[in-house]
């Protein structure tokens, strides 16, 4: 589904992707854990270019989008879906239209839009709300909007940047729940989840990267990297879990 | 650029042009509203473009009898005029003259003013036909020679010279561009070069200068004509009469003159003096003239009347006290003098008078010695008939009656006695008049240097004066042939004793007729008297009499009144004026004619094309040979003077501009604001350059709408309406995060779900931006609005 190789990306003189390897099979799971600041954002937002990266590849169904025109990039954009960390939804909408908008810009009816977003709305536990401005929602139902909009496009593959990083504990573990319902009823697409939960990525990841300072330092099954970590963060996680 | 490589560079295009066009569209309503606005206040004061003709002012106190006279020449000189009535402003009333169109030429513009200059109470008349171009400025005879050039354009309907210059009257309004700028291409080929001889120098050969000059500029130039005009303009005259009229004052102010013996070396020209006059009164002077012998103070302060002794005389010192004493002055005072002589002349005109009277009896006189003189020679005759007869007898004598006509003879000679005697009278009183009037025509001659020569009192007096003399010319003329005719009396006058004894010895001939030795006696003294009587020419003293007579009437019937009505007229109309008052009037005189030159003689060419202007003076000097005459580099032949009317469209026009251009610079600054600080934002965003999009964007707006609207505001062109518009979009640039924010996270949003810049722009950030002109150009495109 998506192959990146040897990605590259640095802000000035501070190099924050140190030349990335990775591998995501379609109806896979991948958690990317590290430490704050250790290039897990910049990665994923570099798989779909909303951070151009300096240099390396990146293939998507085996289409090369690393050099890819914007007018193309924006086709193929439609197809991953990307929840944003502070939820980045258009304040002046409601939540439906929110969740529609993508939709319509991408051919469909209002109706038909309006039809699909309260879908996306009910399996995460909004359709109630469908009609009210997002600058109403709490941060975990604003979380489900941002969740909802990537879901209603049915995308190939869904990018989670810690979508649970900017909620409070409460909060958190109603998203939790939606992405783990997800997790478990979308096995056509593959998901990308940076993340610091740790319980939740053993829970549903198929596979955990630990990412430090550019690198991914250790990946492997949940089970490998958090019982027998190699790298100091799968211990660090691992005493995480153990503590819990 | 990411905005620039999408789609979204329509939009931008599409903005900036209905920017453009809306701000010029707004910026021409402005315009059309300003003048709209004070051109229907100009056209409520003085009528709409060429509604009216003539712009009467008129003293409001003097308005109704103004105001009829007005309508009374209209009807008659100009019937079928409408006069309207316009504004009253501070004690002026308006009137407005609309002529009907067969007087529109240039016979009634020529005489227009002339029409109504007697309305009592007229203040100006001002000629306000439109269309209408002045020109002006032209010097020496170009006035006449360009004048046949313009006639030649078309368009116009005729022409009529003003004052100054040349007025033309174009046929229709559009036309007036058209005609403008061909009489400015006229003008602007001919230019005007003029040699100026230093002032009051005036060269007796010019003309053959002029000649010569013109013949050596001829072949530098294509074309020339010599318009060399020495007639002295109004200004000249003014400035003559002033400086006649200030040198009159100063003569005619009273002075004091002071011995320079006495006076302080550092007392000057200019210096202040200090006096009192017999009341006490301050009298402030200023030194006019330093001689080496005597000061001459003119009074600046104070009056001294009619004093004319001396006066203690003190320097001022510079603050104002009293200095030292420097001495005595002579108070001269010419009004006073000036009124004494008048005074004289005037006891002469009783003195002819009496004259006169003496003139007719001596002509009288002269008839009377005429007759008697006459009836000697009768008798004489008829004695020389009888005395043939005389040797006969006694009783012949008596019958003849001789004793009666010798009684008669002795009677005569008793006549011609007094008579020649009361001659003697006459002679000695044509000597005192004949002085007399010397005596008027001396004093005239004194006092007239007190007259400014242009006055008309100067030439009465002058004519006065010569009257005097020429009458005692003609009196001591015929003083002289009286005196003549009485040299000629004496011996009549010697003989005429000796002869009235013998004609009484001749009476007793009755008692002595037998004495026979008297009869010879008798007949000597006939032949005597008769002999000395053909000697006295009566009628050559008769004739010389009747020509003084003559001479007398003329003077009683004719001069006489006239002389003195003339003296009566220089005594009222010499001004009465204080001291201060004349020094007031010098001191104006003085700050008018200050700097004001009364040119000497010159020459004046005009000149057809362009030239070498420094070759062509160098030549000229060649022939001018004078280092103190000075040529002026070529000048305007003529200029188009903005009339009345066009310079209140002009600062009208130049109310618009600042009013457009405060427009277009309100309507680019929100422009700016409420749009392109968006776009900015959105390309600062993108790590974009916003402040050369901000300048630009600003610098076009601005520009485009000032070129199209054509602001024309006098102090901006093309250029600095790029720098002003740019300048202002740097600063939105510059605010632009703040004026107009963006949300990054929504941007990322759209770009995440496939949105292109335009899409996102479409949909997301322009919705959530400021109402503008973008806002509103994209609303028809958002999908949930």
């Amino acid at each position: 589904m998506l192959h990146v190789i040897d990605l590259k990306k640095s802000y000035d003189n501070d190099i924050v992707l140190k030349g990335i390897n990775f591998q995501i099979k379609p109806g896979e799971i991948a958690a990317i854990m590290g430490p704050s600041g250790c290039g897990k954002s910049t990665f994923v937002r570099a798989i779909n270019r909303l951070i151009e990266p300096d240099s390396g590849e990146i293939y998507f169904k085996d289409i090369a989008i690393h050099n890819l025109p914007s007018a193309q990039m924006e086709q193929v954009r439609k197809e991953i879906g990307f929840v944003f960390q502070h939820f980045n939804l258009i304040k002046r909408l409601t939540t439906k239209q929110n969740v529609a908008l993508g939709l319509v810009k991408n051919g469909f009816s209002l109706k038909q839009a309006d039809a699909q977003a309260m879908v996306a709305l009910r399996d995460v536990g909004l359709a109630e709300l469908a009609d009210l401005r997002v600058d109403k929602l709490s941060g975990g139902e604003k979380q489900r909007v941002g969740i909802a909009r990537a879901l209603v496009m049915e995308p190939d593959l869904i990018l989670l940047d810690e979508p649970t990083a900017s909620l409070d504990p409460i909060l958190v573990t109603e998203v939790l729940d939606v992405l783990e319902k997800i997790a478990k009823t979308r096995r056509n697409s593959s998901i990308i989840i940076v993340t610091h939960e740790v319980a939740f990525a053993r829970r549903v990841a198929d596979k955990i990267y630990f990412m430090d300072k550019g690198k991914f330092i250790e990946s492997g099954s949940p089970e490998e990297v958090l019982n027998n970590p190699r790298s100091w963060i799968g211990k660090k996680y691992k005493k995480i879990i153990n503590y819990y | 650029m990411v905005l620039f490589k999408s789609d979204f560079r329509k939009d931008i295009l599409i903005v900036l042009i209905a920017s453009v066009i809306l701000g010029t569209g707004l910026v021409l309503i402005g315009g059309y509203l300003t003048d709209n606005y004070f051109a229907n206040m100009v056209s409520g004061v003085i009528g709409e473009y060429g509604e009216y003709d003539l712009l009467l002012m008129l003293s409001s106190d003097k308005e109704t009898i103004a105001i009829k006279e007005i309508e009374g020449i209209v009807a008659e000189t100009l019937p079928g005029a409408v006069i309207k009535t316009g504004p009253r402003v501070a004690g002026s009333s308006n009137y407005l003259l609309k002529l009907p169109p067969k007087f529109k030429n240039e016979e009634t513009y020529t005489n227009l003013g002339k029409y109504f200059e007697d309305i009592p109470g007229i203040m100006s008349k001002t000629i306000m036909t439109e269309p209408r171009l002045s020109i002006r400025g032209f010097r020496g005879e170009t006035r006449p020679v360009l004048r046949s050039l313009i006639e030649g354009i078309a368009g116009i309907a005729f022409l009529y010279p003003t004052s100054d210059g040349l007025d033309i009257i174009i046929e229709k309004p559009e036309l007036l561009p058209e005609v403008k700028k061909k009489v400015a291409d006229l003008l602007n080929q001919y230019s005007l070069l003029e040699i100026r001889y230093p002032l009051n120098q005036h060269p007796e050969n010019l003309p053959e200068l002029q000649r010569e000059v013109a013949q050596v500029v001829r072949g530098e130039v294509t074309d020339l004509i010599d318009v060399t005009s020495n007639n002295e303009t109004e200004r000249v005259s003014l400035l003559t009469s002033l400086r006649q009229m200030k040198t009159f004052l100063v003569s005619y102010a009273t002075k004091v003159i002071i011995e320079q013996s006495s006076v302080n070396p550092a007392i000057s020209t200019g210096s202040r003096l200090i006096a009192w006059n017999q009341q006490g009164e301050l009298i402030e002077l200023e030194v006019i003239a330093d001689s080496e012998t005597e000061l001459v103070g003119l009074i600046q302060q104070g009056d001294l009347g009619n004093y004319s002794g001396l006066i203690d005389i003190y320097q001022k010192n510079r603050d104002g006290s009293t200095g030292i004493f420097l001495g005595k002055g002579k108070v001269n005072n010419p009004r006073r003098e000036l009124a004494a002589a008048l005074d004289k002349l005037n006891e002469i005109a009783p003195s002819l008078n009496g004259f006169l009277l003496q003139s007719e009896q001596l002509l009288a006189y002269s008839g009377k010695i005429g007759e008697d003189l006459a009836g000697i020679n009768q008798g004489l005759s008829k004695l020389e008939e009888s005395s043939a007869k005389l040797g006969q007898s006694l009783q012949e004598w008596e019958q003849e009656g001789l004793s009666i006509f010798l009684s008669e003879l002795l009677l005569i000679l008793d006549g011609i006695k007094a008579n020649i005697g009361d001659i003697t009278d006459i002679q000695r009183d044509l000597i005192t008049t004949s002085n007399q009037l010397k005596e008027g025509a001396g004093l005239i001659e004194e006092k007239i240097i007190y007259v400014p020569r242009n006055n008309i009192m100067y030439q009465q007096l002058n004519d006065l004066k010569n009257l005097f003399l020429q009458l005692a010319s003609g009196l001591d003329n015929n003083y002289d042939l009286v005196a003549e005719r009485l040299q000629d009396m004496d011996p009549v006058l010697n003989s005429i004793e000796g002869w009235q004894e013998k004609i009484n010895s001749l009476l007793r001939v009755e008692d002595t007729l037998n004495s026979s030795a008297n009869w010879q006696e008798i007949d000597g003294i006939i032949a005597e008297i008769e002999q000395t009587a053909e000697i006295v020419d009566t009628g050559q003293l008769e004739e010389g009499l009747n020509s003084i007579q003559a001479i007398l009437s003329e003077l009683n019937t004719t001069q006489l009144p006239v002389i003195i009505d003339q003296l009566s007229y220089i005594q009222h109309s010499l001004p009465e004026m204080a001291e201060s008052e004349i020094v007031e009037t010098i001191n104006l005189i003085d700050s008018y004619i200050a700097g004001q030159v009364i040119p000497g003689d010159q020459i004046q060419l005009l000149i057809k094309g362009k030239y070498n202007s420094e070759k062509v003076i160098e030549q000229i000097k060649t022939v001018i040979k004078n280092p103190a005459v000075s040529y002026l580099p070529p000048m305007d032949a003529g200029y188009i003077q903005p009339n009345t009317r066009g310079e209140i469209f002009n600062v009208l026009s130049q109310v618009r501009a600042v009013i457009s251009t405060i427009v277009a610079f309100i309507f680019t600054l929100l422009v700016l604001i409420l749009d392109q600080s968006l776009v900015i934002s959105v390309i600062r965003l993108n790590q974009g350059n916003g402040y050369i999009y901000g300048f630009l964007s600003g610098g076009l707006i601005f520009s485009l709408i000032c070129f199209l609207s054509q602001t024309n505001f006098a102090y901006l062109n093309l250029k600095t309406e790029f720098l002003i518009g740019g300048g202002l979009g740097l600063i939105i640039a510059l605010l632009a995060k703040m004026l107009n924010p963006v949300n990054s996270e929504e941007w990322d949003a759209g770009k995440a779900l496939g949105f292109s810049p335009a899409e996102i722009m479409h949909e997301i950030i322009i919705p959530a931006g400021k109402p503008g002109l973008l806002y509103l150009l994209n609303y028809p495109k958002v999908i949930f609005k």
